[in-house]
């Protein structure tokens, strides 16, 4: 969106915090807030705006249960929409920190309009680094590299969608999904952002997996190909 | 060119009235802070940049701490409210990094 219509928006005067349609039932399956309308949602006066604005969402599955689409979109629900810092710190205040959630969990952060799916318009031809951190890690991380998104500190134009951080048995893991999959100028720009932003130790392996792949293999996380 | 010159009335430079709220989203005093920037990149448009250290020092702005409207209810998820030791907590544990040393992957 152009950064000046998205300005314009400003002027409905009506906005003294984020205003959206959500439901109060605490997540049941089929009324998980995916698909009503939403309402603009823009900083309020004095706030300081983003670029873009951003959804969390959040997922969770019982392992034993293989996943497809469906199932995994009836999954995951939007949990709300931010457009400024403060609005962001808000609503991340008010989540409990990545490395406290239990079970086969998943927070993700994306650009308001992108669906953290692979089938997703803007996902389809994408795909995403990931980084396996070991137990403890996930808080400080997660809060790292979405700061880092937030920011803009990643320059590549549109190609950032969006970032999760999902908990799992014995390790956790960061990914930060992009539109393009063959784009290395953007994707090589993405790594080297990451390491500078996360202050990953020089020998930390980064593996970046085309969405295709995922969706072939039905897997995240598997056969990805890996980068030193 | 001409020769002639008329004595004209003074009056203002014409200009385009530009309503703030069109070219900048942004406070008065935005330019002012520290850390955040305002950054052109390309003929279309700029692009706003924070950095982290910005960002954290909004995280204690009055706005910020207020509970957002309608947060939904996910038990183990989302916390309503925040208790003021955990408000600490969060804020010293994780601007620790600030000294950046090399983490243990």
């Amino acid at each position: 969106m152009n950064q000046f219509e998205h300005l314009k928006e400003e002027d409905c005067g009506e906005q003294d915090e984020m205003k959206e349609i959500n439901d109060s039932d605490g997540g049941s399956v089929n009324n998980n807030n995916n698909n009503i309308k939403r309402k603009m949602v823009t900083p309020a006066p004095g706030e300081h705006p983003l670029q873009y604005n951003y959804t969390f969402w959040y997922s969770r599955r019982t392992p034993s249960r293989p996943a497809n689409t469906q199932s995994y979109e009836q999954n995951i629900r939007q949990m709300g929409t931010v457009a400024s810092v403060e609005q962001f710190w808000k609503f991340y205040s008010h989540l409990v920190r990545p490395g406290d959630l239990t079970g086969h969990s998943d927070f993700h952060l994306f650009k308001e309009g992108i669906k953290p799916m692979w089938e997703d318009e803007a996902n389809k031809n994408g795909g995403k680094w990931i980084i396996r951190l070991r137990k403890g890690l996930a808080s400080r991380f997660w809060e790292n590299i979405i700061l880092a998104m937030l920011g803009e500190q990643f320059m590549v134009g549109e190609e950032i969608c969006g970032v999760v951080v999902s908990i799992r048995f014995q390790e956790d893991i960061l990914s930060i999904w992009n539109k393009t999959a063959h784009d290395q100028v953007t994707t090589s720009r993405i790594r080297d952002t990451l390491r500078r932003v996360l202050n990953l130790p020089p020998n930390t392996i980064m593996e970046y997996k085309t969405h295709n792949d995922s969706l072939k293999d039905n897997s995240s996380f598997r056969n990805t190909k890996i980068t030193l | 060119m001409s020769t002639s010159c008329e004595a004209s009335s003074t009056c203002p430079i014409p200009s385009r009235s530009i309503h703030e709220k069109s070219w900048s989203p942004l406070p008065d005093s935005y330019s002012q802070t520290p850390g955040g920037t305002l950054f052109s990149t390309t003929p279309g448009g700029t692009r706003i940049i924070y950095d982290r250290k910005f960002l954290l020092e909004c995280r204690n702005s009055p706005i910020a701490r207020t509970p957002p409207c309608c947060l939904p209810h996910i038990p183990g998820v989302t916390r309503p409210s925040l208790q003021p030791a955990e408000q600490e907590h969060d804020s010293k544990e994780l601007s620790v990094d600030d000294s950046q040393f090399v983490m243990d992957i």
